[in-house]
């Protein structure tokens, strides 16, 4: 059964269920168990503090850069991880795919938007310290973080589409997986997780922006610090890399989706 | 007759094409482009095989090992579409061939059963409808709560059949009459597939076993070597297949 938009809306079902069944068994055999949902932010957040604010005394003096660092990752790791998880996604499912029928886009878009989910509990603990710790953290609630949905319905968008691409050449290349750990990696670095875009020479700066990355993290930023409006720019910008990242992966998904099962 | 075809298989070929490497590596596949030095292999497991099926027909399929009858299953179940030609299938089509094969270790086998049910591509609904009926079935009892990983065999092989037997089947493919799990559960379940079996609306039978094609089947379609060799009445062919093994 192919991917089509048909089949893919007749199966949601199947998508509610690998997206919960995927949350599920994520941490069902630490002996934390869901804490981790907690800890894995707040102990990243602390290991880079400890790295850029404390050992090297750099840091964006402007906002409270643990917030600032918190947000960045937060956002990147929704994303790494899901292709991260997507690369190998199909293989590991092999024995289902060519046991039943139905359509496969769902594997790496349902791991795609248990990431998600994640990540939003994540924000909300965000918010939450924000409120605790009053200004010096961050901005309070309000009206703006209605965008919130929004940039982070275009960050899935991006997401999903290069998971689709990554899921794919997965299956024909073996190697896609060592390749991408280092890509997402260099690519956490190009993008302004750790320091802010005021740092970046001027002639370098457009194309550093050409990453969505640039225009997501700092939508997050405005809103959830800043307590303001996200750019024109920054929104229009990471719309429309996600739309294009959506139909470009799926494209290409479908059109190799036939020959997936010969290769598993 | 045409009108009744709940199947259709035209002309339909299967080619696989395997690298000597079994999964290529990008520098493989880069030096391969680069020298231009080909080393695909084309293995066609099947070539042009046609077939009908029509409603309320029961359809044999039978070969030796290799012959193209799990590549005809795929076909036949829409797992993988033919290289060549066109598979058209009227209605909903169900395999009994792989059971249990999306479970995940981690999960319960409460959580198993939707996760299954859903794969299967029944809604969300029915399965909650039918949860009760499934764990009955399966005999687990509390065991339900438990992460699959720690089942027996046998309790997973029940599992997976009670969770596959509550199909409302249309189009059944079987490979044989599976009992699973103790005597008593292998009556239960050979019993329950019977039922499914005069549920349906047609049924495909892909079996090495003679005695089950001949009993459940009206017509026989022998392959060999991904190639139709014979079809017709269950008896004659079924004959022939013997005489020539």
């Amino acid at each position: 059964m192919q991917s089509s938009i048909k089949n893919l809306i007749s199966r949601r079902h199947l998508l509610r269920i690998l997206v919960s069944s995927n949350l599920k068994r994520q941490n069902k055999n630490t002996t934390l168990g869901y804490l981790w949902w907690l800890l894995d932010p707040i102990l990243m957040t602390g290991v880079y503090y400890l790295l850029v604010a404390v050992l090297f005394r750099r840091g964006d003096g402007n906002s409270p850069y643990l917030m600032y660092l918190l947000l960045g990752l937060l956002s990147y790791k929704a994303f790494s991880g899901s292709l991260a998880q997507s690369v190998s996604m199909l293989q590991n499912q092999g024995a289902i795919i060519k046991a039943i029928s139905f359509p496969k886009a769902v594997l790496p878009i349902s791991m795609v938007l248990s990431n998600a989910v994640y990540f939003i509990v994540a924000l909300l603990v965000a918010m939450g310290m924000g409120i605790y710790y009053g200004p010096e953290w961050g901005s309070w609630p309000n009206w703006y973080y209605l965008m919130l949905p929004l940039v982070i319905s275009f960050q899935v968008m991006f997401t999903v589409g290069l998971a689709l691409i990554v899921a794919t050449l997965g299956v024909f290349f073996k190697d896609t997986a060592n390749i991408l750990g280092h890509l997402l990696r260099m690519w956490y670095f190009f993008s302004p997780g750790l320091y802010s875009l005021d740092k970046i020479p001027d002639h370098l700066l457009p194309y550093f922006r050409l990453n969505p990355f640039c225009e997501l993290m700092t939508a997050y930023r405005d809103i959830m610090i800043f307590g303001r409006m996200p750019t024109v720019f920054d929104l229009g910008y990471s719309f429309i890399t996600g739309v294009v990242s959506l139909l470009f992966g799926y494209w290409v998904f479908r059109r190799y989706e036939g020959r997936l099962v010969q290769k598993l | 007759m045409s009108g009744q075809a709940v199947i259709s298989v035209e002309a339909a070929s299967v080619c696989f094409k395997v690298y000597k490497s079994r999964r290529r590596s990008l520098r493989e596949a880069m030096f391969r482009s680069l020298l231009r030095r080909d080393e695909l292999i084309e293995v066609w497991a099947l070539r042009e095989v046609s077939f009908q099926l029509n409603r309320g027909e029961s359809l044999g399929i039978i070969g030796d090992n290799g012959a193209g009858k799990s590549t005809l299953c795929l076909l036949l179940s829409q797992i993988m579409e033919p290289t060549a030609g066109k598979v058209t299938v009227d209605g909903k089509v169900s395999a009994l061939l792989t059971l249990g094969a999306g479970f995940q270790g981690d999960l319960t086998g409460r959580d198993n059963i939707f996760l299954n049910g859903v794969y299967l591509g029944f809604d969300l609904g029915l399965m909650r409808a039918k949860f009760k009926e499934i764990v009955e079935f399966s005999e687990l009892e509390d065991a339900i709560d438990l992460p699959v990983r720690t089942y027996s065999n046998g309790m997973r092989a029940r599992l997976a059949f009670s969770i596959a037997a509550t199909i409302q089947p249309e189009i059944l493919i079987i490979d044989e009459l599976m009992g699973v799990g103790d005597q008593k559960f292998q009556k239960k379940s050979r019993n329950r597939m019977k039922e499914l079996i005069s549920q349906s609306k047609a049924l495909v039978v892909v079996s090495h076993s003679m005695p089950l094609v001949q009993d459940l089947c009206s017509r026989v379609v022998w392959i060999d070597q991904g190639r139709v060799v014979a079809e017709g009445p269950t008896d004659e062919i079924v004959e022939r297949y013997k005489a020539q093994g």
